[in-house]
């Protein structure tokens, strides 16, 4: 009686199969040799390049640009009120007809 | 190094020099200084703008604001020109005045894209003015002090005779001098932008108006003097 071990043997269709004949291990054994030197040049590498690269920096120095003018103009665009007294003084800002601005402080009690 | 490090190296220095050239022009102010006209106005008075510089700027400034400024006349108090930083100017009966000025070129960015525009800083304070509010406390002391001393040496006033009324006078007017840089304080202090060329009024008045005010016309003069 056959065991199990001794069946799949007997229907494995590899074992009645041939060996590769000289053409084709050959032609096999030229493609495992070829392929690490073609890799390199086909496959994609992790440096993005230098224009990429270039481009990047530019732009991030450009937002920097802006986004520091843009802090720099919140931080001293509206008329401040004067340090030093700033119970007694007003300061307003507004424009002429013909485009003069005029910036005015008010102080409580200045005489000149 | 290989050839991609030597592009990468020749691209980022192109990219740096081409950045350094541009921050280069920029900083080449086109600011060629600010010309700085203090002026007084009053609600009394004659002819206004006596004695102003021809500069059709101001001029054109001083007419734009009558209608806005309680003043009637305008006298001229001192004028200066100066490319940035201090200066003292004289004020009415011997007062003086220091005025700073400072101004930044604004780089040109999608949020200011016009060309030369300044970042003032403004600021005018009377002579001796206090650094900050403690020593303004400090000040306000000593000046109540000589207030009651000179109100005592003008109630004895009457009582003196010959040479003491002299020296009574005398002590009163240093008593004043003392008084008044005692009482020094900042008077403007002002951030605004300017284009190039361009007139500011910057002034500064009692609540209510007075009947006087300090009229500064302040003009960003531009390179070719205009």
């Amino acid at each position: 009686m056959k065991d199990l071990k001794q069946q799949l043997l007997d229907g494995d269709p590899l074992a009645r199969e041939g060996g590769w004949n000289a053409f084709d291990a050959q032609r096999i054994r030229h493609r495992i040799m070829a392929e690490p030197r073609t890799a390199p040049a086909n496959g994609r590498s992790w440096w993005p390049g230098p224009f990429a690269v270039a481009g990047a920096l530019a732009v991030c120095m450009f937002l920097a640009i802006v986004i520091g003018t843009r802090l720099n103009m919140i931080e001293h665009g509206a008329p401040r009120p004067p340090a030093v007294e700033p119970a007694t003084t007003r300061q307003m800002q507004f424009a002429t007809a013909g485009g003069t601005r005029i910036i005015w402080t008010f102080h409580q009690d200045l005489e000149l | 190094m290989s050839k991609r490090m030597r592009i990468f190296v020749v691209v980022s220095a192109a990219l740096a020099s081409v950045l350094l050239c541009t921050a280069g022009a920029v900083a080449q102010t086109r600011n060629n200084g600010f010309s700085v006209v203090l002026l007084l106005g009053e609600t009394q008075g004659g002819t206004a703008g006596d004695g102003l510089p021809p500069a059709p700027g101001v001029r054109k400034a001083l007419a734009d604001v009558k209608d806005f400024l309680p003043y009637r006349s305008y006298k001229v108090l001192d004028t200066q020109w100066l490319r940035s930083g201090s200066t003292r100017m004289k004020g009415l009966d011997e007062q003086e005045y220091d005025v700073d000025v400072r101004g930044d070129e604004i780089v040109p960015n999608p949020f200011h894209p016009k060309e030369g525009m300044l970042n003032v800083l403004f600021k005018l304070q009377e002579v001796g003015a206090a650094m900050n509010a403690s020593e303004e406390y400090g000040r306000a002391i000593q000046a109540a002090e000589m207030e009651k001393q000179r109100a005592s040496l003008i109630a004895q006033l009457p009582n003196a005779q010959g040479a003491m009324v002299q020296e009574q006078k005398a002590r009163i007017e240093r008593l004043d001098k003392q008084l008044r840089l005692t009482r020094a304080r900042k008077l403007i202090d002002s951030k605004f932008e300017m284009a190039p060329g361009e007139t500011v009024v910057v002034g500064t008045s009692k609540i209510g108006g007075g009947d006087k005010g300090l009229v500064v016309l302040l003009t960003a003069v531009a390179a070719g003097g205009k």
